[in-house]
């Protein structure tokens, strides 16, 4: 706000300012610098398992970011570097890049940031003034828009995958627009530590069996590819090769997806089958190995639990959100087990560890009440539940959440608080 | 409000609404600086739902573009004969006469374009704009005004209309004036191209929210023009501060 | 009173300030509108009958619409002719594209509505019948087992209910993958011609049928599969005499 002053005023340098004329340490920028810091352990055990691609999408995402911030700090005629030293920029590019396939061509992810920041972000008023939660918009407009591209490039989770997913390797994928397979197939054959990765690599030589031709260009099954956040489930499995026996199922860890080329996520096959009709879920969830996943969530619980103590992250908010998972997919499991996965595989696969630390605890897109917020992540909980179930997608994190993005100013009005002195009934004080 | 001596101020200064328009000025509003797109907002629906592609947005815009010009004329010849009481139900009348009959000679004459637009071609007759240019214009004006003004607004809601289309065709297909030679003709053929593969495409672009973003860009920019064009006017003479 | 005053300063603020009289109805207020018409304002000394007004609405919106029904009804049969004959033609290009030469040429089509819970509601069937024996059938069918919904299909017959070929209609699979099997992306539904009922196991081999799927689109091919064997079960249970034809749209 600018405020007149006069010109000797200016020069004597008095320092007239409004009102607040004290307030707390903590900035803004810095409460974002401290939730980008805690999303750090878990992006080094996401550049363990799926190596530097995700580091490569951050750094595109980051430096578009950072042009369209300065862009729109011209024409908002204020300081330009507040465009670049703005952490909360960087933590949506962080979540970004958590979300989008870590072997994206640049261009995609230039223009899923471009939409976040200036569309999703800027034209509502920027920071703090946004309805939807940028990053999920980002990542919605990508699986719409690209969703073959979205698809192809999924890494799966595997040990010391940063080995095989080297700068250079990755460089070559993400800029020069050099196929995914190559680079997914080295990972795979890393560690034939499986039984039927083994007999199926005797039994068909390069993994050519399965899939009638396993499509050279390695599609996958159609599209709609997984989730938000999560990148933590990716499992690279493949496509309609991956016959409905536990075998292909596992995906996981080890490289097995010696069928599938595309790398569809674990969530992915499960609707897929799904969708063919077939009803038994721990055919395909049965051999997963969890190891990757696993670590991963923990990393972020990790990063939750330290925000928690620092007071950013309200513990209601998370603590609501994965009971409420735990509750909708438990009852869910027990009365249909062929539609709903269990438990931990609903936290473990897909943008969920994620989504309940990071996301929905953004102050900006949530609700305003505390009772709100309760509501609002149960909503969210309940939300992605249903629509991994029920819905054409595979992962529902990002639409669950910009349904409860849209969802939160209503939840305001229904819980708003009741002023002192009002509501009380008659002849009682309280 | 200052109703008593005639003259209304508006948010483009004080204006007198018996004054009578010049001619060219009733065109060309229509063209720009009240177009029926990208500032009445008017015809949204058709607007948003046709524009896929560039060709059967243009088929719309002519198809609009006819009706409102001949319901503008005929309204304003039938202009003394018509009572403040009954002028509605008359305009939706004579509206819903001009575009069944639009509507059974595109479906005999041009099938393609018919079945591209669908049901759109028949919701004419629920566009605001037409009805709005019958209200303000066609019931007091004479025929050849209101036909200036008609052909001004169908031409500007025809030109939003094809660049939106064509936009989101390029975008999210490719291609630009893809099926024109079909649908419109042969004449029209030469028009289509494509312009880069189909696997760049952003898909989004040709679905609605891909509508509802193009259209609010179009809208800002030229939000952007009109607040630059009243800075620059307002601001002409002031003399600068050594603050500023 | 005030209120009444300034409630009857639009359209024409002169004509209202005469109005003395405040006790009026909404209803002999708007009548006294013929005093604020530009045309009439010249006489407004004079007060018009609102008989006439009334008479006069009532006749002018009913002449008009009678015009206009005779100009639509004009239209209409003008037209109808063409139309008729669009329709047939496309039919018959149809025709050509998916049912046997000989089948296809000097055949007169009837249409009849299909609404089984097999192949969806609102579907079409057309007979090509050449002196009154079926030369063949063209349906379309759709499936909701697809990646995305709706998902039609148009395939032609031969008499002894063989599929002869097979068109997606109406598609909105994910472009890239599902729709690979678009004949524009290769021959996947020719795969289907000339099978029967009894000739295959109508599924795919994943799944323990006998057709060839597309990597990375299972799903897709399944549902082309199986729906082509739904729309083959449900034509041999046809009863002809039983359906609906279609109506003229």
């Amino acid at each position: 706000m600018n405020i007149i002053i006069t010109e000797q005023a200016q020069q004597q340098n008095l320092g007239i300012e409004s009102a607040p004329h004290l307030h707390a340490r903590m900035t803004t920028n810095m409460i974002m610098g401290i939730t980008f810091i805690a999303m750090l352990p878990a992006a080094i055990a996401f550049y363990y398992y799926t190596g530097f691609g995700f580091v490569w999408q951050f750094l595109i995402s980051y430096a578009t970011a950072a042009v369209c911030e300065i862009l729109v700090a011209l024409l908002r005629h204020r300081p330009v570097l507040s465009g670049v030293g703005n952490f909360s920029a960087a933590v949506t590019c962080l979540i970004m890049a958590f979300t989008l396939p870590p072997l994206l061509p640049w261009y995609l992810t230039c223009a899923a940031t471009v939409f976040a920041i200036l569309l999703v972000k800027e034209a509502f008023g920027g920071l703090g003034m946004n309805i939807f939660n940028p990053a999920m918009a980002g990542f919605i407009f990508l699986f719409v828009s690209a969703s073959g591209f979205m698809f192809r490039t999924w890494v799966v989770p595997v040990d010391d995958a940063c080995a095989v997913l080297t700068p250079s390797a990755t460089m070559e994928v993400i800029f020069d627009g050099k196929s995914p397979l190559e680079l997914k197939s080295l990972l795979r054959e890393q560690e034939p530590n499986d039984q039927e990765t083994k007999k199926q690599s005797n039994a068909t030589g390069k993994g050519a069996s399965y899939t009638e031709g396993s499509d050279a260009n390695g599609d996958a099954f159609d599209a709609k590819t997984d989730s938000t956040g999560g990148a933590t489930l990716n499992s690279a499995d493949g496509t309609s090769g991956a016959t409905a026996t536990g075998s292909d199922a596992t995906s996981g860890a080890s490289a097995k997806a010696l069928d599938g080329r595309s790398g569809a996520t674990m969530l992915e096959k499960v609707k897929s089958s799904r969708k063919s009709g077939n009803k038994d879920l721990s055919e395909i969830l049965g051999d997963l190995d969890r190891t990757p996943y696993i670590w991963i969530a923990c990393m972020f619980a990790l990063g939750g639990i330290a925000l928690m103590i620092l007071r950013i992250i309200i513990v209601k908010m998370a603590l609501a959100f994965f009971i409420g998972i735990a509750l909708f997919s438990g009852i869910g499991h027990m009365l249909w087990p062929e539609l709903i996965m269990p438990v931990t595989d609903q936290i473990l696969l897909g943008g969920t560890a994620i989504c309940g630390f990071f996301i929905i605890t953004d102050p900006v897109t949530n609700a305003g009440t505390s009772k709100g917020r309760i509501a609002f992540a149960l909503l969210c909980a309940l939300l992605i539940v249903a629509i991994r179930t029920l819905g054409s997608y595979s992962d529902s994190v990002a639409f669950s959440v910009m349904l409860s993005n849209a969802a939160a100013p209503l939840i305001d009005v229904l819980t708003r608080r009741r002023a002192f002195g009002h509501g009380y009934k008659k002849g009682e004080l309280e | 409000m200052n109703i008593h001596d005639g003259n209304v101020t508006t948010v483009e200064g004080v204006k007198d609404p018996k004054a009578k328009v010049p001619a060219i000025r009733l065109f060309l509003r229509g063209l720009w600086s009240e177009n029926p797109g990208l500032c009445q907002l008017l015809g949204m629906c058709p607007l948003l739902a046709v524009s896929t592609s560039a060709v059967s947005a243009l088929g719309l815009g002519l198809a609009t573009l006819l009706v409102v010009c001949l319901s503008s004329f005929i309204i304003s010849l039938l202009r003394r004969l018509i009572l403040r009481e009954v002028r509605i139900p008359l305009y939706i009348v004579l509206i819903a006469t001009l575009v069944t009959v639009v509507r059974a000679y595109t479906q005999a004459w041009y099938p393609d374009l018919y079945s591209s637009l669908g049901i759109y071609l028949p919701l004419i007759v629920t566009n605001c704009i037409i009805m709005g240019r019958a209200e303000a214009v066609a019931g007091r004006e004479n025929p050849l005004r209101s036909l200036l003004d008609a052909a001004g607004a169908g031409i500007g809601f025809a030109l939003v209309l094809f660049v939106l289309g064509s936009i989101r065709e390029i975008l999210g297909s490719g291609t630009w004036m893809a099926g024109a030679g079909q649908t419109l003709g042969s004449w029209a053929s030469g028009f289509e191209s494509v312009l880069y593969n189909h696997d760049y495409t952003y898909l989004v672009a040709v679905l609605p929210p891909g509508g509802f973003f193009v259209l609010a860009l179009l809208i800002a920019l030229k939000n952007a023009h009109a607040i630059h064009q009243r800075n620059r006017r307002e601001n002409r003479f002031r003399i600068k501060s050594s603050r500023d | 009173m005030d209120d009444k005053k300034i409630e009857r300063k639009t359209p024409d603020v002169s004509s209202a300030v005469k109005e003395p009289d405040k006790k009026m109805s909404a209803e002999s207020a708007s009548k006294k509108d013929a005093d604020k018409k530009p045309g009439a304002q010249k006489d407004s000394q004079k007060k018009d009958r609102p008989a006439f007004r009334a008479l006069w609405a009532g006749f002018s919106l009913a002449f008009i619409s009678v015009i206009c029904c005779v100009i639509v009804l004009k239209s209409d049969s003008e037209t109808a002719r063409i139309i008729e004959r669009n329709e047939s033609a496309a039919i018959v290009k149809t025709v050509n594209k998916l049912l046997p030469p000989d089948a296809a040429k000097g055949t007169s089509f009837k249409c009849y509505l299909i609404d089984d819970p097999r192949v969806g509601h609102n579907m079409r069937m057309y007979t090509a019948s050449h002196d009154d024996e079926i030369k063949g059938y063209i349906m379309t069918y759709s499936t909701n087992r697809g990646y995305s919904v709706p998902l039609v299909f148009i395939a032609g017959f031969t008499p002894d209910l063989k599929v002869y070929k097979a068109d997606i209609f109406v598609s909105h699979e994910t472009p890239g993958l599902g729709d690979k099997v678009d004949r524009n992306h290769g021959a996947f539904l020719d795969m289907l011609n000339g099978k029967g009922l009894s000739d295959a196991a109508w599924d795919v081999k994943k799944f323990g049928g006998s057709f060839d799927y597309i990597t990375g689109s299972t799903v897709t091919s399944r549902a082309v599969v199986t729906a082509t064997g739904d729309a083959l079960r449900t034509l041999s249970d046809l009863d002809l005499a039983k359906l609906k034809s279609c109506h003229r749209h």
